[in-house]
């Protein structure tokens, strides 16, 4: 009943599909070999996001995946005209997400859709926090960029 | 500006937060052959640990069961020489002088011999006629023996021994001499028996009259390293086997030991254990790393896992400082080995112990056959990166339990040096039987060999 709950949070980490669906294996064996450890503190699903999240953090983290940028958070902060709207596709968003480099992709997702403080997201990575607002504030503008590309193209064909 | 950046965030939360797509049917097949094969895998080790624990509590109550067997023992000999097979003196009838039989073999009556006191053996040598029998009675040494000590005239009382002497003319009758019984002991042996015995009640006393305390202290270098078991089985267990080695540290503490038996006793205290592991071939600079992604010869590690500052290990994640080297140039050329460091990873554990010690030779050096349960404190976690020049980082290693519990197999020697004071030689091996780390990738088992040095006083 989680499954797909879970693959949908596996594709948000992963570049592809295929890295989506080895987390997703990897996170139910250990779901598996950890049920008994369930405290029923908190609920079920959130915690076997976590641990979904977890496994997912831990193939980049092996991948060296999680290099950190020397931008200054200030660099990317840039004006954008194009108003958000609801009429993007949730597949066109996965999309863009999944076009960003992991250590990008994962700070955005912790941050932005977990709700991980930066304060979190740098012990859990092994980063400083420096780094974690870099990455995110990265993420923020190549997403932006991307939302633009695509109402232009919207326009050009609509 | 921040308002559309934050908007951006709303957008992609709202949208994906929810996306739950149906994952490939394919894949649940995958997930139950590696759930039936690990279940395999984690099985055998469960096994061996509880099938050790056995084994151990099997000859540890061997062990107890002998000891107690054996002082059971003693007791019947000890019975059956204060016992008197009276059936020989009313089975006593007149024989031939040959018909003597060729030893030295006599009947015991009533010794009653009192406790602690030694019996000086005869010297005896086999007599073929009844003259050599009287003249070798004749020479006995025990005529001149104390009369406290128990002689050989006392052991065949009432009969007098020289009476024996007297005639060489057995023939005559009228000192007939006993007809062993089959239950017959050979004398010496008997005075041999006696005397072991009293020894042993010796020795039981003393022990007695004391406490049955020790305290003492032990300390001695150990070699430690460890088993891994994969839990992932993607993750990088042959660049850990490669890379990694044991190292040589230190343990000691304070003990003490309780004697409820003469042989048995129970060993506890508080001691401190050092161990660890290496991992070289360590990246002190992740710029490489960036730039250069594949190794450019077989020799090189992955560098994935063996990048500075956050590396990965058989225990999990080793991080180091942050401050790192500054960037190297863009020279296609630059040599891998250039900045790689060694690093060394240290638990220090604060560690009781609960020890079963069974002394299996007890001469002028005791031998103990010990065997243990520990409950381990983690007190100190730290790594330590270098090249033995002018780089040097610290650091730690993540996800590491804070308790644990190890078991124990060592033999113990002990050796006096004054009263009461007693030096010791442990050799030992341990085992931890809970992981070290708390990492779902792996479970780490450390082991240690080492040998402790010690001293001890009882009362």
């Amino acid at each position: 009943m989680f499954s797909a709950k879970m693959f949908g949070v596996c594709l948000r980490y992963s570049g592809s599909r295929e890295d989506a669906q080895d987390i997703l294996h990897e996170g139910f064996l250990k779901i598996y070999e950890k049920i008994e450890q369930f405290e029923s503190r908190g609920s079920f699903e959130g915690w076997i996001r976590r641990i979904m999240v977890n496994t997912a953090l831990e193939k980049f983290r092996n991948q060296n995946k999680l290099v950190r940028t020397q931008e200054s958070v200030e660099e990317f902060e840039r004006s954008g005209d194009t108003d958000l709207t609801e009429n993007i596709t949730v597949k066109e968003l996965l999309g863009m997400i999944e076009e960003l480099s992991p250590q990008y992709r994962i700070v955005f997702n912790l941050y932005a859709i977990e709700g991980y403080s930066h304060k979190e997201i740098s012990e859990m990575l092994g980063i400083n926090e420096g780094t974690s607002k870099s990455n995110l504030s990265r993420a923020r503008t190549i997403l932006q960029e991307k939302v633009n590309e695509f109402y232009k193209h919207v326009e050009r064909v609509g | 500006m921040i308002d559309r950046l934050e908007n951006m965030d709303e957008l992609f939360r709202n949208g994906l937060k929810d996306y739950a797509p149906a994952p490939p049917t394919e894949i649940w097949g995958r997930i139950e052959r590696d759930i039936v094969k690990n279940r395999k895998t984690v099985f055998l080790p469960i096994f061996l640990k509880i099938a050790a624990g056995i084994v151990i509590i099997a000859s540890i109550t061997w062990l107890v069961w002998r000891s107690f067997n054996s002082s059971s023992q003693e007791q019947v000999l000890s019975e059956t020489l204060q016992s008197a097979p009276s059936d020989t003196k009313a089975a006593s009838e007149t024989i031939t002088p040959n018909e003597i039989r060729k030893s030295s073999t006599v009947p015991v009556s009533s010794p009653n011999v009192p406790e602690k006191e030694l019996v000086t053996p005869v010297e005896t040598t086999i007599p073929e006629t009844t003259e050599e029998l009287a003249i070798l009675f004749e020479e006995s040494e025990v005529e001149s023996a104390p009369q406290e000590v128990v002689t050989y005239e006392n052991i065949i009382s009432p009969m007098n021994s020289r009476d024996l002497m007297v005639s060489s003319t057995f023939a005559d009758n009228d000192y007939p001499l006993i007809k062993p019984s089959r239950n017959e002991i050979d004398y010496n042996e008997l005075i041999i028996q006696q005397n072991l015995l009293a020894l042993e009640d010796q020795k039981n006393n003393d022990r007695k009259e004391g406490l049955g305390w020790s305290v003492g202290g032990q300390a001695g270098p150990q070699y430690t390293y460890r088993d891994v078991y994969v839990n992932t089985p993607s993750y990088p267990v042959n660049n850990f086997d490669k890379y990694e080695s044991g190292l040589v540290a230190y343990a000691g503490g304070l003990q003490f030991e309780i004697e409820p038996s003469s042989r048995f006793s129970i060993q506890s205290g508080i001691y401190y254990s050092k161990m660890g592991q290496t991992k070289s071939s360590l990246q002190s600079n992740p710029d490489i790393s960036t730039t250069y992604t594949t190794p450019n010869t077989p020799d090189e590690p992955e560098r994935g896992s063996n990048m500075m500052p956050d590396v990965v290990n058989s225990t999990g994640i080793i991080t180091f400082d942050k401050d790192l080297t500054p960037p190297v140039s863009d020279d296609e050329n630059i040599d891998w080995t250039v900045g790689l460091v060694t690093a060394e990873q240290y638990f220090e554990y604060v560690e009781i112990p609960f020890i079963f010690r069974y002394l299996i030779i007890d001469r002028k050096m005791d031998v103990n056959l010990c065997s243990g349960l520990w409950a381990n404190f983690l007190v100190g976690n730290k790594a330590t990166a270098t090249d033995n020049e002018d780089f040097t980082r610290e650091g730690e290693t993540k996800e590491i339990n804070s308790f644990g519990y190890s078991g124990s197999v060592s033999i113990g020697l002990a050796y006096p040096v004054a009263s009461n004071i007693n030096i010791s030689l442990e050799p030992f091996f341990k085992y931890y039987l809970s992981p070290i780390n708390t990492n779902p990738e792996t479970n780490v088992y450390p082991y240690s060999i080492g040998v402790l040095t010690g001293i001890s006083y009882s009362f």
